[in-house]
């Protein structure tokens, strides 16, 4: 939900509005990039908002999934960076937050299923993947995802779905679920 | 949450946060962009305020119109300076832009807070409208006296008593007054050269590198230090406005748009504060112009107020 209450995208309040989200934004277009490239793909997301600020529509969601949509629409141009990534990731064992998983034996099957869970991602559709990851990275609904990426309401649902069970499917192949 | 939803959660999340530089830098890029068409301005008041300060000869001290928009955070800094650019000069041929500073300090001699001496005194400036030409100088004797202890306990415990400053009314062709350099030099300390303010014009990210390379580190203090030597009754507008638009990226720099002088003027308030040392200054809404400045650490406190005017000769005053 953004503390920034737009009507109208004009100077002021997309200078607002990157004060509010860029490094919310960076951290999701990190988490599928590089920190580096995330640093351009911020600033290219607020240049493409202004270059089309005549097309947000409050009516159609908060200015944030706006953002969102339009960096997950830049990401396309990096599709060879997230996979690169996310082999990355699946190579590594990824570190389980303490709070999350509290006991030994939990945090070590959390590592073990991370390199499974990033596999499972770099498997999926691009399609089905920007959808799952603006939901879990971005918190979005599919409500506003339908917005932010222009797609039918149950298009959005439809590919959610189907990008869990390719998950859980390839998660309960390797014996992590 | 579902165990997938959570192990999603924790997938590659502790990727590094957005630097500050990147964040400025993007900040500066999409400040770019937007001003890259021709700038939604306030022509009415600005050009209000201008043309007042050109039409009033002689007498009239120059002061701010309220501006519509707010300027709270440094993101409304950016949006207010642009405000600034392309006005007028208030000067015309023949004409002196008048500065008045009143300066008050307070301070423990030697560091002992059992001796603490407050000085005061006012300095006068005359700058031609010809920056080469004559400028004058005033500056009125120092007052001093203590706030805290007395002159013979300090000398009793071997403190050190400042001499008080003598006045000086001096002229110097493009305000030298320190006879340092030519007229081309710098403003860092001393008067700058059109040149040098011309150079430092129209980026406000090199300009803020500049600043942050000569104060020698990030540290936002030290930034605005030399930031504010900038800041001279006689920079053009255009300056200002890429000044104050460097200003925003200041690490630590709030702002605030009711800020209040000491004597009773409303501005723009910007302020750096780390580790209990204080720099500001208050600015004024239309020109940007410096209505204040503060310093203040641990043992000392100094306020300087400034007004302005415009007269016909480097012998007059406004009323």
């Amino acid at each position: 939900m953004s503390n920034v209450n737009v009507t109208a995208v004009d100077e002021a309040a997309l200078t607002r509005l990157y004060d509010e989200h860029a490094r919310d934004l960076h951290h999701y277009l990190a988490r599928r990039l590089t920190p580096t490239v995330a640093d351009d793909l911020v600033a290219e997301t607020f240049l493409v908002a202004w270059e089309q600020r005549a097309r947000y529509d409050p009516a159609r969601g908060e200015p944030r999934a706006w953002l969102f949509g339009i960096a997950t629409n830049l990401l396309r141009r990096h599709a060879r960076t997230e996979a690169a990534t996310l082999r990355a990731l699946a190579r590594s064992a990824t570190r389980a937050d303490r709070a999350e998983y509290p006991d030994v034996a939990s945090r070590v099957d959390a590592a073990r299923a991370g390199p499974a869970l990033a596999a499972g991602l770099a498997a999926l559709r691009r399609e089905e993947r920007d959808v799952l990851l603006l939901v879990a990275w971005a918190g979005l609904r599919p409500a506003e995802i339908a917005a932010a990426l222009n797609l039918d309401d149950r298009t959005v649902r439809t590919r959610l779905h189907r990008a869990r069970t390719k998950l859980r499917t390839r998660l309960k192949e390797d014996h992590h679920v | 949450m579902s165990d997938l939803d959570t192990r999603l959660a924790d997938l590659n999340n502790d990727v590094p946060a957005m630097t500050d530089e990147a964040f400025a830098a993007g900040r500066t890029r999409l400040h770019e962009a937007m001003t890259t068409r021709p700038r939604r301005r306030l022509p009415v008041l600005v050009a209000a305020a201008a043309a007042a300060a050109l039409a009033v000869t002689t007498t009239v001290l120059v002061t701010g119109e309220i501006s519509p928009a707010s300027v709270n955070t440094p993101a409304d800094l950016v949006n207010w300076a642009q405000t600034l650019e392309d006005d007028p000069p208030r000067v015309g041929p023949g004409q002196y832009l008048y500065e008045r500073i009143q300066s008050t300090m307070e301070r423990d001699l030697d560091d002992d807070p059992r001796f603490r001496v407050r000085s005061t005194s006012t300095g006068e400036q005359w700058i031609p409208h010809d920056y080469r030409d004559e400028w004058r100088l005033k500056v009125g004797g120092e007052n001093v006296e203590f706030v805290k202890g007395t002159e013979t306990g300090a000398k009793a415990e071997g403190i050190t008593i400042p001499a008080p400053s003598v006045a000086v009314d001096m002229t110097a062709k493009c305000g030298n007054f320190a006879a340092i350099g030519s007229c081309d030099g710098e403003g860092w300390g001393t008067t700058g050269s059109p040149s040098f303010y011309d150079k430092l014009t129209g980026d406000p990210w090199r300009l803020y590198a500049v600043l942050r390379d000569r104060a020698g580190d990030s540290n936002g203090l030290d930034i605005f230090a030399h930031a504010d030597r900038l800041l001279q009754p006689n920079v053009p507008n255009d300056f200002k406005a890429t000044l104050f638009q460097a200003m925003s990226h200041i690490p630590g720099l709030t702002v605030t748009d009711d800020a209040r002088t000491a004597d009773g003027r409303t501005g723009i308030g910007l302020r750096v504060e780390s580790n209990g040392t204080v720099r500001e200054q208050i600015v004024d809404r239309v020109t940007g112009d410096l209505l204040q400045g503060r310093f203040k650490d641990a043992h000392t406190e100094a306020i300087g107020t400034v007004t302005y005017g415009v007269t016909d000769s480097p012998q007059s005053r406004p009323n």
